[in-house]
């Protein structure tokens, strides 16, 4: 095969600056990637630096449930069952023990 | 006083000057002429976009890698529309490359195209750049980053790939 058949040059269609001409007068659209990503950063900027109240201590309040079950607990009857507010070391926690009662 | 920049004339010149090397690069990864002018029109746009921050002298290179860029992801969507089964293959010939050619002639350009279709990316980029950009050594190695002997050595590779796919290529005489 003649090496000029492999690199065939093949003739591009008319009017290609007249076309660039006319695309480079038609404002440009910010790519949509990019406003996408924008939108992303922000949503995950917006997660993590979000304020929040006192964090909640979950394992202070755990602890505290199986070390003083019983000090300071009001109670409420139901008439099948009872449920008996702990004393939490947070007051954002609440922590109850609900027992049912037999029949 | 001397403009520096590149400026709309000088943008134009350079449009003028290698929308057919650029052209016959693209065509070579998409075998669709449409597409191709299209890709070729798009990496003259992102330089110019880019004008403020484009050297004078390197230039060239970076309208042919932007090329090269466009091209290859062009192709990437176009087989993940293919596997998505969007797309068929048919689409993407060209009606009008073929529909007047002789059948030898057309037979020939699709064994050309399944030869280059066949190298390996970066084969195909070294040996499309050399026959069709007109770009130096130089140029080639700074478009792909490469080194100058890579150049070279992933020519020779090319061209023997395509070789044993075609049989010896034979300069015109």
């Amino acid at each position: 095969m003649k090496r000029h058949e492999v690199f065939e040059i093949v003739e591009p269609p008319p009017f290609g600056l007249e076309r660039l001409r006319a695309r480079m007068a038609t404002p440009r659209r910010a790519p949509t990637k990019w406003v996408l990503a924008g939108a992303v950063a922000t949503l995950v900027l917006g997660l993590v630096w979000w304020p929040r109240s006192a964090p909640v201590d979950l394992v202070g309040a755990t602890r505290t449930f199986f070390s003083e079950p019983t000090r300071d607990v009001s109670s409420l009857d139901a008439s099948t069952g009872a449920v008996l507010e702990l004393p939490s070391s947070n007051p954002e926690v609440i922590l109850a023990r609900v027992a049912s009662l037999p029949d | 006083m001397a403009d520096e920049g590149l400026s709309r004339s000088r943008f134009e010149a350079l449009f003028v000057k290698l929308e057919k090397p650029v052209f016959n690069v693209v065509y070579r990864w998409l075998w669709n002429t449409e597409e191709s002018r299209d890709v070729t029109q798009e990496a003259f746009l992102k330089v110019w976009n880019a004008r403020a921050r484009v050297k004078l002298e390197t230039v060239e290179p970076l309208v042919f890698q932007s090329a090269l860029n466009l091209a290859a992801n062009r192709l990437r969507v176009r087989r993940l529309r293919r596997f998505f089964s969007l797309d068929s293959a048919a689409d993407e010939r060209d009606p009008g490359q073929h529909a007047d050619a002789a059948l030898e002639i057309e037979q020939r350009r699709a064994k050309v195209r399944e030869a280059i279709d066949a190298l390996p990316e970066k084969l195909k980029a070294v040996v499309v750049l050399c026959e069709f950009s007109g770009l130096s050594t130089n140029e080639i190695s700074q478009t792909l980053g490469i080194p100058p002997g890579t150049v070279g050595s992933r020519r020779h590779q090319a061209m023997q790939q395509l070789e044993t796919a075609l049989g010896p290529l034979e300069d015109a005489s």
